[in-house]
């Protein structure tokens, strides 16, 4: 089964990534002043409502049996048609576009509108839809600027944090331009924000088709959750005559009761609020007499390398809700943003999924360079997903298929093998410091042989002493003895 | 400060998240009107009206005109909405009504107290149009339907006669983003400013 990418081939290097993000000031700022805030928001809310965990372990708990639940998709899915919609499942991002397409044919639809979906980045959905002649236009603000720009979302959600308002404008000028309309006066947020309404504003009247995501769905009763602040989704899914809500297969929830526990959790994660300021549910189409609403409510399941991952050691992070804690408290995406990452999905998440989702072989860099083990992503997650656990797994992994350099491999192997023994720990010390007098500027060693020469790049380290504190010890017993 | 501990959080709740909270109770409703009026929406324009069965005040689109405000009636009916003169909206023009209008009226189904949060309906009955399209919302809310937690508010909502309606809105504060530099801005594609006009129910 072929998979969309998660990665692109001619992805760069992690080090030309890291250097890039890391010379940016702008995004680094911004980066510096916005995640704290929203992390800090997250615990606030929890110390201001003492029910909070209780709740959150029990939505935990249920997801976990969601997603080992396979049985609850074919439920769904009977469930959405029962309700008057149509449900399909879709392997890729080929069948996703292919199905839009079909209905885009049968309605001479040319428009659609879309409200912010990392399933639909995933499949690379606007790109197939406007090879085929079909206008995509994405109504979340952040998603909105950097569709304009051209770019990929930096954040979960927040996709253009690597932008500040004065280049929202540059490219709000750009667009003004080119759609032959009045350009924002100043780089004011509520300017800038303005214009963003009036130009979505038309294309939500007109559009012919709304595509969304979703945050959870209901197995018992079909209703699709989606979860939003700026009521853009709730354009898209009332105002065209076609609403199709494309999910991931793991978003499916088993009763409408889970909601109770669920609901309140990207909100309460993410940004530290009790809930977004929309959260929807939609159980099918509009009903004759009903005027708001669509015609046609279709629901596509998305695989996409979802269920390869069942029954595997990293099944757990099929749970994750997208509510983006554990990049807020990430100290390495604090640094970069999300574009280093080189994927779709960015972060400590995206660094498992992004891999799991596609292959080992071509995302490994991820668990290994930009994961420095600290916890604070599981510390973070509501969920509780492991994702040191399973960044070692992925390492091991990686080196068990032979996807490191052979001299990287041999150098960790001989390493680990000296010291496993206390013999073999004293022997490596009197060679080190043997070896050492080669590379020693001002008391420090500023480079060493193979992989230490690399290492040694961007830092110093001490010197091992003329005497260690075992040699000192040893000599010390046994004078005592004499 | 009223004597019930619901209806005091949820309005605590609600302002703290730059709602507006207006107590029609035991006083003269449409003077109380007229001072929430005054905050949501000061200048007169076109108001979206979304009439349910058993609407609690039918005479709001005579006050809104003593006002000077131009009432849009959208009156549930057997078939489907009609206007102020029997007629059946058709969805282009109702479309095109709510996206003129300068502020958008419609019943809360229910609240919830603990997260400030009002549902409102879409069916045959309900609109959400006038929560969504105009940039200001007024929402008229009966305190007994107002509920402590989220869990007793989904418990009416599934137990709803008709079922659960084909949409179901949950709105806990104004149309907002963080997206550019985090830093917070309300009325993106929604409406900035909301208000409840709380009731009693006779």
């Amino acid at each position: 089964m072929s998979t969309a990418p998660q990665v692109s081939e001619e992805r760069e290097p992690w080090p030309t990534r890291r250097y890039r993000a890391l010379q940016d000031g702008e995004l680094r700022r911004t980066l510096e002043r916005v995640l704290p805030r929203m992390a800090e928001g997250r615990v606030r809310a929890y110390e201001g409502d003492p029910e909070a965990e209780v709740r959150r372990l029990r939505a935990r708990d249920r997801r976990r049996e969601a997603v080992r639940n396979p049985g609850l998709l074919d439920r769904a899915m009977a469930a959405v048609e029962a309700r008057g919609g149509r449900a399909a499942r879709v392997r890729n991002g080929e069948e996703a576009s292919a199905y839009l397409l079909e209905i885009a044919r049968r309605r001479g639809a040319t428009r659609v509108v879309k409200s912010k979906s990392m399933v639909t980045e995933e499949l690379q959905l606007n790109r197939r839809l406007g090879e085929a002649g079909i206008e995509v236009r994405e109504t979340d603000l952040g998603e909105y600027i950097i569709q304009l720009a051209g770019e990929q979302p930096s954040h979960i959600l927040a996709p253009a944090i690597h932008r500040n308002r004065s280049q929202v404008k540059d490219v709000f000028l750009n667009a003004a331009a080119a759609f032959g309309v009045e350009a924002p006066a100043s780089d004011d947020l509520d300017v800038l924000t303005a214009f963003a309404r009036r130009e979505l504003r038309a294309d939500f009247l007109s559009a012919d088709i709304g595509v969304t995501g979703g945050n959870f769905l209901v197995a018992e009763t079909g209703t699709l959750i989606l979860i939003t602040n700026e009521g853009n989704a709730d354009m898209v899914t009332t105002l065209p005559d076609v609403h199709v809500a494309i999910v991931g297969i793991e978003k499916v929830v088993e009763s409408f009761d889970d909601l109770v526990d669920l609901l309140p959790i990207p909100a309460m994660n993410g940004v530290g609020r009790r809930l977004s300021s929309y959260t929807t549910m939609i159980s099918g189409p509009r009903q004759p007499g009903q005027i708001e609403g669509p015609e046609e409510f279709h629901v596509l399941f998305v695989d996409n390398g979802r269920s390869k991952i069942r029954e595997t050691p990293f099944e757990e992070v099929l749970t994750c809700i997208r509510c983006g804690a554990c990049y807020n408290v990430c100290p390495v995406f604090r640094q970069v943003g999300g574009h280093a990452y080189g994927s779709v999905y960015g972060g400590p998440i995206g660094s498992a999924l992004t891999p799991l989702l596609s292959s080992l072989r071509q995302a490994h860099d991820l668990p290994e360079s930009l994961c420095t083990l600290c916890h604070a992503c599981v510390e973070a997650c509501p969920m509780d997903i492991d994702l040191p656990h399973h960044f070692v797994a992925l390492r091991e992994q990686a080196v068990r298929e032979g996807l490191k350099p052979t001299g990287m491999s041999l150098t960790y192997r001989t390493w680990a093998r000296w010291w496993e023994s206390p013999g073999g720990y004293r022997r490596s010390i009197r060679l080190a410091r043997l070896g050492q007098r080669l590379y020693e500027r001002r008391g420090r060693l500023t480079g060493g042989p193979g992989l230490l020469g690399g290492w040694t790049k961007t830092r110093d380290m001490p010197p091992v002493a003329r005497e260690t504190f075992g040699e000192w010890w040893e000599r010390r017993e046994e004078g005592r003895h004499d | 400060m009223t004597e019930s501990p619901l209806v005091d959080e949820f309005s605590a709740r609600w302002t703290s998240l730059t709602g507006t909270v207006r107590d029609g109770r035991g006083t003269d409703i449409r003077t109380a009107l007229r001072e929430v009026l005054s905050n949501l929406c000061p200048d007169a324009g076109p108001v979206l009206i979304f009439e349910e069965p058993g609407f609690p005040i039918p005479e709001m689109p005579e006050w809104f005109r003593g006002f000077g405000y131009e009432p849009i009636l959208v009156r549930a009916g057997a078939e489907g909405p009609v206007d102020a003169d029997g007629h059946r909206w058709e969805r282009t023009a109702l479309k095109a009504a709510a996206a003129r209008a300068a502020l958008g009226v419609s019943t809360g189904a229910w609240a919830v107290a603990h997260t400030g949060s009002v549902a409102v309906y879409g069916d045959r009955d309900h609109g959400t149009w006038p929560s969504l399209l105009p940039p200001a919302h007024l929402i008229l809310l009966h305190t007994d339907d107002i509920f402590a937690t989220l869990g007793e508010g989904l418990g009416r909502l599934q137990n709803e006669p008709g079922g659960i309606p084909p949409e179901v809105k949950l709105i806990t504060g104004p149309s907002s983003t963080g997206d550019i530099e985090g830093q917070p801005v309300i009325g993106v594609h929604g409406p900035a400013r909301v208000g409840v006009l709380l009731l009693q129910r006779t």
